[in-house]
């Protein structure tokens, strides 16, 4: 599949910082207990 | 993938003295295990001086290798190139390689199983099931960030375990075992991408689609012998969606299912996704019937319960081994969903702060909370969340002869889907739109009552959790003795929990410090 005919513009690649991480909260998983992790960060 | 016990003697000896033993190759006291599985290939192959055994997730249309002869002998260049070619497969692998003075291990960047090392006395052990390493987990050597990260909910993927000494691969990292000992080593940060613009016309469903089969088929398969975890999720629902193709009539469907008023909303939900997907069979598991922490359950009875291991792991035991007599040898799911439609940090609102610690919190904790992010691994090429899910739930699918598959982790959809401009990532967009033009019902996209286990968390935090937490302040803890729980503080939160009524919202947190107790009890050498 060649995304190039779905997207335009030059994508910009780069190492994520440490926050930008933490930030991807959300957890995979069936655990209510892990939703709550998401509450507290 | 694999588990193994390699001496400092089987590495100073030629490699044509490894045998096939019809579970595992040895070696005198050395011993290296494949995890048997149609979906899974392993090779040990030889240039005369090295010995590598690789195990890789098998590919589509790749041919199973038959039997596990000993070492395959290679000239020199040959070798190399069929490690490296290994070692940059699409799909997981690991590989052990062994020379004169040093044994490598090297783990994939889909770390689907995750794999535990630890080393003493001449020996080095490993194992994707940490309770194998428990002769190495010992009660009087925990990492004090790693206890604090589990106690607080910060959860950090990292070569930390709770034992010193015991460590996990991490995704793409190396452990080399020399005479001066193991050593882990973090690979280069991986690069992620950021939105970009749509072409005008562009049909984002349809690569979508694309993308998602090419995920689904790009590793080997029996469609009469999977089953898809089809809670009635967004996530779920669209792997089952793209699983569930005409020329597989055969897929079996699995789910916990919710008590509470979400209940018969789940039911009816998942009945017509059954229905349109073409699903044939379904495997249902009541979560009340096996709460966290149940008296029949894995950590009650006295199993060694990795604290590592899915908070739901008792229900999560019987619908796997419900499967499993139903034929079934692999499970797809949707782990990775929630990563792949999550906002970037600039399109959501700032974080709320991370809470005061309870009273429960320990001085150890408290000595450590400004540690927690020390010596995590770096961006990873799928999200830490979704290797944390992995290291959580893939044990226990593997002791149960599982293998499970996660399409909506796959790199190339992670991409697709960080390319993809905020309103198609919001609310999980994609995957809701993508329904509807499956002809789902509006129930089906956009269920109305939310479905979550906060019903059955309660209810096991009533009956068993709080009680456990009790039997800790009154008989003595792990993490009391240790400092990471405060004693008197653990007591009269455990009293204000008692206190509520039989619908009050329980303060669902503390489930981590009875599995965190209850995992240190089962895994170490308590009071060593």
């Amino acid at each position: 599949m060649n995304l190039e005919e779905v997207f335009s513009g030059t994508p910009v690649f780069t190492v994520p910082t440490l926050r930008e991480r933490l930030e991807t909260k959300k957890f995979s998983g069936n655990s209510d207990t892990n939703t709550e992790r998401d509450e507290h960060e | 993938m694999l588990k193994f016990s390699i001496t400092r003697a089987s590495l100073d000896s030629g490699s044509v003295e490894w045998t096939w033993t019809g579970h595992e190759w040895r070696h005198g006291a050395s011993r290296i295990e494949p995890y048997e599985h149609p979906g899974i290939c392993h090779e040990m192959i030889t240039d005369g001086t090295a010995v590598a055994v690789i195990s890789t997730e098998r590919g589509r249309g790749t041919d199973a290798i038959p039997g596990r002869p000993p070492p395959v002998r290679l000239a020199p260049d040959a070798y190399r190139a069929r490690l490296r070619a290994a070692c940059h497969g699409a799909l997981d692998w690991t590989a052990v390689e062994l020379t004169p003075r040093t044994a490598t291990v090297r783990a994939g960047a889909w770390a689907v199983a995750p794999l535990y090392l630890a080393s003493d006395n001449g020996k080095l052990d490993g194992s994707w099931d940490l309770a194998d390493l428990r002769g190495h987990c010992r009660a009087g050597a925990l990492v004090d960030r790693e206890v604090a990260r589990v106690l607080r909910l910060q959860h950090r993927y990292t070569h930390d375990t709770l034992w010193e000494g015991v460590h996990r691969l991490t995704e793409r990292s190396t452990a080399s075992w020399t005479a001066d000992g193991l050593a882990l080593a973090y690979p280069p940060g991986a690069p992620h991408t950021e939105p970009r613009a749509l072409r005008p016309g562009a049909d984002v469903l349809d690569a979508y689609e694309q993308l998602l089969a090419q995920a689904i088929t790009r590793r080997h398969f029996i469609a009469d012998h999977s089953a898809v975890e089809l809670s009635g999720g967004m996530d779920s629902a669209n792997v089952a969606a793209g699983l569930t193709e005409p020329d597989r009539p055969d897929i079996t469907a699995a789910a916990m299912l919710l008590d509470g008023e979400a209940r018969e909303q789940q039911i009816r939900r998942r009945k017509e996704m059954i229905s349109a997907f073409g699903i044939a069979r379904d495997v249902c598991t009541d979560v009340m019937a096996h709460l966290p922490l149940n008296p029949a359950g894995r950590r009650a009875n006295g199993q060694a319960v990795s604290p590592y291991d899915d908070p739901w792991t008792e229900a999560e035991e019987v619908m796997m081994r419900a499967l499993t007599r139903a034929g079934m040898w692999w499970s797809f799911g949707g782990t990775g969903g929630d990563e792949l439609t999550s906002l970037r940090d600039d399109e959501r609102p700032p974080a709320g702060e991370v809470p005061t610690p309870g009273p429960w919190t320990g001085q150890r904790t408290l000595a450590v909370v400004d540690h927690i992010n020390d010596g995590i691994a770096p961006s990873a090429v799928l999200y830490d969340s979704t290797l944390l899910a992995f290291a959580c739930r893939t044990p226990q699918f593997m002791r149960n002869g599982l293998w499970p598959v996660s399409p909506l982790a796959d790199p190339e959809l992670i991409r697709f889907a960080e390319w993809l401009p905020r309103p198609w990532r919001e609310h999980k967009a994609l995957n809701r739109l993508r329904l509807v033009r499956l002809g789902l019902s509006p129930e089906a996209v956009h269920a109305p009552t939310p479905e979550n286990f906060v019903h059955a968390m309660n209810a096991a935090m009533r009956r068993y959790v709080v009680p456990f937490l009790e039997s800790m302040v009154r008989e003595g803890s792990v993490l009391i003795d240790a400092g990471f729980v405060d004693g008197s503080g653990l007591a009269k939160t455990v009293d204000s929990e008692f206190l509520k009524g039989p619908h009050g919202e329980m303060d669902r947190t503390l489930f981590h410090i009875a599995s965190t107790e209850i995992g240190l009890r089962g895994m170490s050498g308590v009071g060593e």
